[in-house]
């Protein structure tokens, strides 16, 4: 049958196969065309026509969103908030999950469940305490607070996945680093932390995405836009300027940038990424 | 080498960052949320805090308020659960056929999964604006369904599936992903010979694809079912809860009593709620899709 010629239906059926894919895809990227099209609209054009590019674009809609919204400010502090906690989860989570995939000692089995069960607590069961406490410490519109809050919240998925990765290791590796007479730490940092890159990476990309897109967080800890991250200084320029259409359309593009270059850049890394928290990395 | 696996000066060490940290700022906040489920405080800070027993469980189960946002929020997980399903393993399946074209299709799909949840929330405000400036409205404008047009976000009756259809626009293509591993996974040689006993389309589909990807299912279900439990961000954002209480669910409920009418007692019982709410459901959905493993 590979030779025979294609009967008509079949290629009705092909027709039928494209023309519903273009048409999810069509709705899939409509909102983000919409939001491109329209930062550089002036306010009444935008909905005047919402489907066409415009024939006249205005640039002012981008330096007004970021001096009106602090998009810039914003933009940096989620650039470095993300990035610490990013790096301590990932730093603390493998020291974590060495000892737990490959050392032996009473409480193992149970450490690890405990950790790993951490996945299921929803952040809003936890941030009234938190607020109280953090606000008892004076610690509203601290950095390093906020970090370290993303930080304990990265670490359950980032033990899970970095842990089943090194449970793969063999003996061996330690064993020729111990009769060269490397300590632990050399250990770890030389030899293990290099080697679980793959795995280190993918819960990595979960946190870091997990984290730029957060709202709750900064919403309840962090007060002066100067010190704002950047999905709430989106939703509030919202707040304050809904009517300057053009704005909040320009800060939108801005904000999804990022991700959306991270993704194209490194497609299959970011969805195994995403997917490590449902099916081991 | 035994030695090497067993140094308990080693291993407290190296666990010590990470639990630190998380006991601390994840695990010990959940305990201190259960006991301010029991305290009244009328401020966050420099308020005595009065014990009144299960007083704030009492009016929370007495509460309208809260009876109707979780009323919502099944709603908000049915339509959920339904939709990203059905179109994200649905798409899956076609796009496990391998035609030519297919990984930009994927692509295509799976990015707003990436996207922060406030801009695409903020996106679907304008898609569903009320009169003529919509886009959903000037759609329906355009293609003759004009008595279709309504305030999508403003009217009661439309606007938590309203919300529920962006929030699917967004997380489909996460299960999709999902779905796709799962079917790509499934040896050729099994799919090939159930062709030659005879079984095509929806019979291969129920007794052969189908239990080859019930465990992928499981986990899409849980993750739906507890997200959708969750979700604030694109409540928050598109509706506040309104109108009139019609999109709130108990999360964004939680976060107006405590931090906007100060009720940090009523606000701690709320989140009691919601954390056994979506244990006891996650628990529930791996119960009922329990079955069979099927080896291969």
């Amino acid at each position: 049958m590979n030779k025979r010629r294609h009967s008509t239906k079949w290629y009705f059926l092909q027709m039928g196969y494209y023309a519903f894919m273009i048409l999810v895809a069509i709705i899939m990227a409509f909102p983000i065309y919409f939001a491109l099209i329209s930062s550089v609209k002036g306010n009444t054009e935008i909905f005047s026509n919402p489907f066409v590019p415009t024939v006249s674009p205005v640039f002012e809609n981008y330096p007004r969103a970021i001096k009106t919204g602090h998009i810039d400010k914003s933009f940096f502090n989620t650039i470095y908030i993300t990035l610490s906690a990013v790096l301590i989860a990932m730093l603390s989570g493998a020291m974590a999950s060495y000892i737990l995939a490959k050392f032996r000692f009473r409480g193992r089995a149970f450490i690890y469940v405990f950790v790993v069960a951490g996945m299921m607590i929803p952040i809003q069961t936890i941030i009234i305490p938190l607020a109280f406490y953090l606000g008892k410490l004076g610690l509203f519109d601290n950095h390093p607070a906020l970090i370290l809050l993303f930080t304990a919240f990265q670490i359950p998925m980032t033990v899970f996945v970095v842990t089943g990765f090194m449970k793969g290791f063999p003996h061996e590796i330690e064993e020729a680093a111990v009769i060269d007479g490397a300590t632990h730490s050399r250990t770890l940092f030389m030899i293990i932390i290099p080697l679980s890159a793959p795995a280190l990476v993918s819960a990595s990309i979960f946190n870091f995405i997990n984290i730029w897109n957060n709202l709750l967080f900064p919403l309840i800890f962090i007060r002066s836009a100067e010190k704002q991250m950047l999905a709430l200084s989106l939703q509030s320029f919202f707040a304050e300027r809904g009517s300057d259409y053009g704005g909040v359309m320009a800060a939108i593009v801005i904000s999804i940038t990022p991700t959306i270059l991270a993704y194209v850049m490194m497609q299959e890394r970011v969805e195994m990424g995403l997917m490590a928290g449902a099916v081991k990395g | 080498m035994d030695q090497y696996y067993s140094n308990k000066r080693i291993v407290l060490l190296f666990l010590l960052p990470a639990l630190v940290i998380y006991v601390g700022l994840a695990v010990y906040p959940i305990v201190q949320s259960i006991v301010f489920s029991f305290y009244e405080w009328n401020g966050l800070q420099g308020v005595p805090m009065e014990y009144v027993g299960m007083n704030n469980f009492g009016s929370m189960f007495r509460s309208a308020k809260f009876w109707l946002s979780v009323k919502n929020v099944l709603q908000f997980i049915a339509v959920n659960l339904i939709f990203q399903i059905i179109i994200g393993y649905g798409l899956a399946v076609l796009l496990a056929q391998n035609r030519p074209g297919f990984k930009i299709f994927k692509t295509i799909f799976f990015f707003p999964v990436v996207l922060p949840l406030t801009a695409t929330a903020l996106l679907w405000k304008f898609i569903y604006f009320p009169n003529n400036i919509g886009v959903l409205n000037q759609l329906l404008n355009a293609i003759g369904l004009e008595s279709l047009k309504t305030g999508w976000l403003i009217n009661t009756k439309t606007a938590l599936n309203a919300v529920s259809i962006a929030n699917v626009w967004t997380g489909f293509g996460y299960h999709m992903v999902i779905g796709f591993a799962a079917l790509s996974a499934i040896p050729d040689g099994i799919m090939e010979s159930s062709m030659i006993d005879g079984a095509t389309g929806f019979r291969q589909f129920f007794s052969i694809t189908l239990p080859m990807i019930w465990e992928s299912m499981k986990i899409s279900f849980v993750l739906l079912i507890t997200g959708s439990m969750k979700n604030f961000d694109i409540i928050f954002v598109m509706t506040e809860g309104g109108p009139n209480g019609a999109t709130h669910v108990p999360s964004t409920l939680m976060y107006y009593e405590a931090f906007k009418y100060d009720h940090y007692g009523l606000g701690s019982a709320i989140s009691v709620f919601i954390f056994v709410a979506s244990l006891a459901l996650a628990g529930l959905t791996i119960r009922l899709m329990r079955r069979e493993s099927v080896e291969y």
